[in-house]
This record gives structure tokens, C-alpha cells and sequence, in this order.
């Protein structure tokens, strides 16, 4: 998955802002999301749980549903699209 | 430009090239000049009364050109194709649809306006029994394309009050409502020059950020009178209940209050009015305050633009220290408050 070319991303003292380009709407995202969006594009979806996991002393279990409800947040807004690269 | 105009618009109007018959000024917002023609008296003195701190002299060409007709009824209301678009906003008062660089602004019972981004040109139709106030023609028909068309020549409006200290440049954003217009008055009567209580515009100039004034006729409810002794005379011209707000221009309260027509921000502070007698202020996150500030100027977003108007916001928020303040009832404690936030940003 990789950001939306319709998407600006601003991070301000470690945390994200989306702006999306086309109907205005935005997203102030909290640490985790923040994380998970940074890590988005060069890291797995297994790396992302393992760095939650690490940064926020959280089980396995529970950073993958965070990471599998944040995607699936982002793809509803239109804020994701498909990599045409295969995904590592 | 006359056939476009019949081709959007079931009309044939004719807006020469040496435009004859037009009643015509000049107003300069930052640096950009705006050209305004009208054919109506009326209309005329409303629009040079809302921007009559912009006025210019004719010297140079416009860079903008807006042109308002007032006709009659139904005449030219319904611009062709409009459907072609897409919507761009909505909201209870007026619709934007976009095709390319054009767009429209439908305002039911009260006019519609066409703009072509590309040429910095506008042309409004607007039913002058449907109008009541400068207002109504400053705000749904004027600002909404002409603040696009500025935000394209780099002034990207923000939805808040400005007023400053000793040359530090306090922005007060916020939706209708949570005060910030009782706040700038506060701090206007209490010593803070005024920069506009509605509508200020960003713009990046040498590396730095600022804040172009835009110091239109204040809003104020009426409730808000008892807290300001010298505002008393407006009581006289209260027109009634239909209008919870009067209005009044803050320069003819307290005299030189407008000095320079441009500051540099140095802080931020959200206003919300409360009860409490106390003022407080905290510090608020700066992603927050980003967000904050998306709401209350892309709330009529314009894919043409949004890049560089989140681009300035961040730039703003980078640099500027931001607060939530609730401003409580003791107007002197509040500004003396505020006073001493100012004074303490280095």
C-alpha cells in the first residue's frame, strides 16, 4: 500500500497531519497511527507490528488488529491505494 | 469575454473591452490589486464600503477583475452546465461546483457567480430585491471566488480575528461564535491594534509568514454590549430581532486602531468563550493546532490550492508558539492575560 498522490502529509513534533487534496478533508493522527503511517511505505506489515510491539509495549495480537484497523481506516478515506510494486 | 459570458449564462451581456457604464474601483489585499465593476449605485457603495480600507488609485492594471450586475428576478440566475461539475462545497447558503479552472457559486434567490481561475476573472449576477445588507453581498457573493482567486496569487485566507502588540502579531482563530470577536475588542480597548475580526490572509514573503489585515465592519451579538460601555450607541441602531448581531466599524470606536495594514504572527491562541470568571491558557499540540487551523479555512477547499494553503499553515504552526485559552467573564483579567502571553513571546 502507498499513500494516496492526492494526500500531503505533515509531520509536526512527531505527529502526522493528512490533508486530502481533493475534498479538503483532514486527519490529525495520534502516536500509533503516526508510526504505522511513517512506516508505510519501505516497511512489511509484519515490521510495523513488530515496531509497535517494541514502542509501545503492546502484544503481537493487539498491534496487528491496530495496524489492520488503521489500513483499513485509511484505505476507506481514500487516503491508501495499491502499490503496484508487490508488497514485501 | 462577451461570448464566454452568454455561453455560461442564459444572457447576453455585453462587458466591452473599455467597459463603459461601469461604476469601477480599485483595492489592493497584500499586493494584489483587485479591479471591482458594477452597474448598479447601490451595489457600488456596498462593495467600496466593505473594502474601503483596500482602496487604491488606477495606476497600474488589476490583477484580478470582478464584475457584478444587478439584474432583476429570474434574468441570468441559472448559469448553463453547471451540472458538468462537480461540487466542490455546500453549505446552507451557497454551492461551488468546478469544472477545470472554472467555477460556479450558486446563492438560491440571491445570485450566482462564474470565475475562470486561469484568468483571474469573475462576473457575478446578483437579484437586487434579494439583497438586504453590504453583508450579504460581501460574504455569498463577493469573498467566497474572490478569496480563490487571491489564495492563487499567494494570500491564503484564514478564519480568524488579528490584533497586535508592539508589533507582535497575535492570531485568534475560531468559528462564528466562540468569541473571538469579544476577545479582539477586549483587547483592542485595552491597548492591542486591530487587524480584522473575521478574515485575515497568510502570506509567505521572504522566507517569513504575514498576516495581511482585513479589518471589515465587526459582528458583534448583542448580548456582548454590556461588557463594552463605549459600544453603548449601538443600541440606537439595533433594527430589531431579525438581526442577532450589529455592526460597526472598529476604527471609528477606538481611533487609530488600524496602524499598519500588515504584522508578522507571533502567537496563536484558540478563544472559547465561557462562563467561568477566570481565564485560562494552555499550550496546545501543534499537530492539533494544524488540524484546528484546516477546519476553520479549507472548510471551502479548492484542489488548486489546498497544497500550498496546508503548506503555510504548517510553515505558521512551525514557528509559532499555540494556545487554547478559555476566556472567561472578567474582561480586564482576560486581557492583562493575554497581555502578558504576548509580551512574554520572545
Amino acid at each position: 500500500m502507498i499513500a494516496s498522490d492526492r494526500i500531503v502529509a505533515r509531520e509536526i513534533e512527531g505527529e502526522m497531519v493528512l490533508l486530502n487534496l481533493d475534498n479538503g478533508r483532514y486527519f490529525v493522527l495520534n502516536e500509533t497511527g503516526s508510526v504505522i503511517w511513517k512506516n508505510l511505505a519501505d516497511k512489511s506489515r509484519d515490521q510495523i507490528v513488530r515496531r509497535l510491539t517494541k514502542q509501545f509495549d503492546v502484544t503481537e495480537e493487539t498491534a496487528e488488529a491496530a495496524v489492520t484497523d488503521f489500513i483499513n481506516a485509511l484505505i476507506k478515506e481514500e487516503l491508501l491505494c495499491e502499490s503496484t510494486a508487490a508488497e514485501a | 469575454m462577451t461570448a464566454k459570458i452568454a455561453a455560461i449564462f442564459n444572457t447576453d451581456v455585453d462587458i466591452a473591452a473599455d467597459n463603459q457604464g461601469f461604476l469601477t474601483a480599485d483595492y489592493i489585499v497584500g499586493s494584489v490589486r483587485t479591479r471591482v465593476f458594477v452597474n448598479d449605485e447601490r451595489l457600488h457603495a456596498w462593495v467600496d464600503d466593505l473594502l474601503a480600507f483596500f482602496r487604491a488609485g488606477r495606476h497600474s492594471d488589476p490583477i484580478i477583475s470582478f464584475y457584478i450586475f444587478a439584474v432583476d428576478g429570474e434574468t441570468a440566475l441559472t448559469p448553463r452546465d453547471k451540472h458538468e461539475g462537480r461540487v466542490l462545497y455546500q453549505c446552507s447558503m451557497f454551492t461551488c461546483w468546478e469544472r477545470g479552472s472554472q467555477r460556479w457559486l450558486e446563492v438560491p434567490d440571491k445570485g450566482v457567480v462564474w470565475c475562470d481561475l486561469a484568468v483571474n476573472k469573475a462576473v457575478a449576477f446578483v437579484d437586487v430585491a434579494g439583497l438586504d445588507s453590504a453583508w450579504v453581498v460581501g460574504h455569498y457573493i463577493l469573498y467566497p471566488l474572490w478569496i480563490q482567486m487571491l489564495k492563487n496569487e499567494g494570500l491564503y485566507h484564514l478564519h480568524a480575528a488579528c490584533v497586535s502588540l508592539n508589533g507582535k502579531g497575535l492570531l485568534l482563530p475560531g468559528h462564528a461564535g466562540c468569541g473571538k470577536t469579544t476577545l479582539a475588542i477586549n483587547l483592542v480597548r485595552n491597548g492591542f491594534s486591530f487587524f480584522g475580526d473575521d478574515t485575515v490572509f497568510l502570506r509567505p514573503e521572504n522566507g517569513a509568514i504575514i498576516v495581511d489585515c482585513f479589518p471589515e465592519e465587526v459582528k458583534l451579538r448583542k448580548g456582548s454590549l454590556d461588557l463594552f460601555p463605549e459600544l453603548d450607541f449601538l443600541r440606537a441602531h439595533d433594527p430589531g430581532s431579525l438581526k442577532p448581531k450589529l455592526q460597526f466599524k472598529m476604527q471609528d470606536v477606538f481611533k487609530d486602531c488600524v496602524q499598519v495594514p500588515a504584522v508578522v504572527p507571533d502567537v496563536i491562541v484558540f478563544p472559547k468563550i465561557t462562563r467561568e470568571r477566570a481565564t485560562t491558557i494552555r499550550p496546545k499540540s501543534k499537530a492539533e493546532a494544524l488540524g484546528t487551523l484546516l477546519k476553520y479555512c479549507l472548510f471551502m477547499a479548492d484542489p488548486s490550492s489546498n497544497n500550498k494553503h496546508f503548506n503555510i499553515l504548517g510553515d505558521l504552526v512551525d514557528r509559532v508558539p499555540c494556545f487554547d485559552a478559555d476566556i472567561g467573564t472578567d474582561n480586564l483579567g482576560s486581557a492583562l492575560m493575554i497581555r502578558e502571553l504576548v509580551e512574554g513571546i520572545s
